[in-house]
């Protein structure tokens, strides 16, 4: 048994270590690798509702559940998507248009801040109608994610000093 | 002004009313080079003497703060409420004013919204 196993190595920073060992007490688990396992097991199983099309809920009954939305999790519910890809980015997670640089969110939400349809979105962005449909079910469907990112972003250039709410100078 | 327009703002719409506004503006993709990563795109717009427009923001900020020598950024940050956000009339208005103000457009990184 023992030669079938393999010890993996990672480093973690303190923040890090903080975060496995409140994960190992708050499920009592026996080691930091049983906690570890115990989160894959829930991960692995929310994701493959997910990627049936299921939606997560939580309330303390059904008539006042409401939804939940893991970006992590709706970011991976795309195996449906023919026109829509994964990119590699340092946090984004939401899909983008294949073959181009392009969020499935830069076109869906310039649509609609323009006051047009996918018809309209795919003469304008130069893509097929079935690419420009598809873009608008994906941003429909994850609208948290995309909400999420926008988010994160101002976040970040508030960081960085930089505030997108600020007027000119007059 | 003379303006590339990065892939992730080059509606075609959008191009029709910065050049009806009498912007020499040019798409990436109309370069044939959609797809092109960021730092890609930043040594096209300084190659070409262009200011960029885009709406990648953060990203684009960051490029900026590592290599400030180019032309000017000028940036739109999209809110996921599209009521919130610029549409393609004010983003030509906000190149419009900053373009009229006397603030130094190359070298520097402009977030449009400040000029809606």
């Amino acid at each position: 048994m023992a030669a079938t196993t393999k010890r993996a190595n990672f480093d973690l920073s303190p923040e890090q270590e903080a975060l496995l060992a409140n994960l190992r007490a708050q499920l009592a688990a026996s080691s930091t690798k049983e906690a570890v396992l115990r989160a894959v097991e829930v991960t692995t199983l929310l994701l493959g509702e997910v990627q049936r099309g299921n939606r997560l809920f939580v309330g303390r009954s059904p008539t006042t559940a409401i939804r939940l939305a893991i970006p992590e999790l709706e970011a991976r519910a795309h195996g449906q998507w023919r026109w829509l890809v994964e990119r590699p980015h340092p946090w984004r997670r939401q899909l983008w248009v294949k073959g181009r640089k392009l969020l499935a969110s830069a076109v869906w939400l310039d649509a609609l801040t323009n006051g047009m349809g996918p018809s309209e979105a795919a003469e304008n962005w130069d893509l097929p109608l079935e690419a420009s449909e598809e873009i608008f079910a994906y941003c429909e469907a994850n609208k948290a994610l995309i909400e999420s990112e926008a988010n994160e972003e101002r976040q970040r250039l508030k960081r960085a000093n930089v505030d997108v709410e600020a007027t000119a100078p007059a | 002004m003379r303006i590339l327009v990065d892939e992730d703002s080059q509606a075609r719409a959008q191009l029709n009313v910065l050049r009806c506004d009498g912007h020499d503006a040019v798409a990436v993709g109309e370069l044939g080079k959609n797809g092109a990563t960021d730092p890609e795109v930043l040594n096209l717009a300084q190659s070409l003497e262009r200011v960029l427009l885009t709406h990648n923001t953060e990203d684009f900020h960051e490029l900026h703060r590592a290599r400030p020598g180019h032309r000017g950024i000028m940036a739109v940050h999209r809110d996921a409420n599209p009521r919130k956000n610029m549409n393609h009339g004010q983003i030509t208005v906000a190149v419009r004013r900053l373009e009229t103000s006397d603030v130094t457009i190359a070298g520097g990184f402009h977030v449009l919204n400040h000029w809606r």
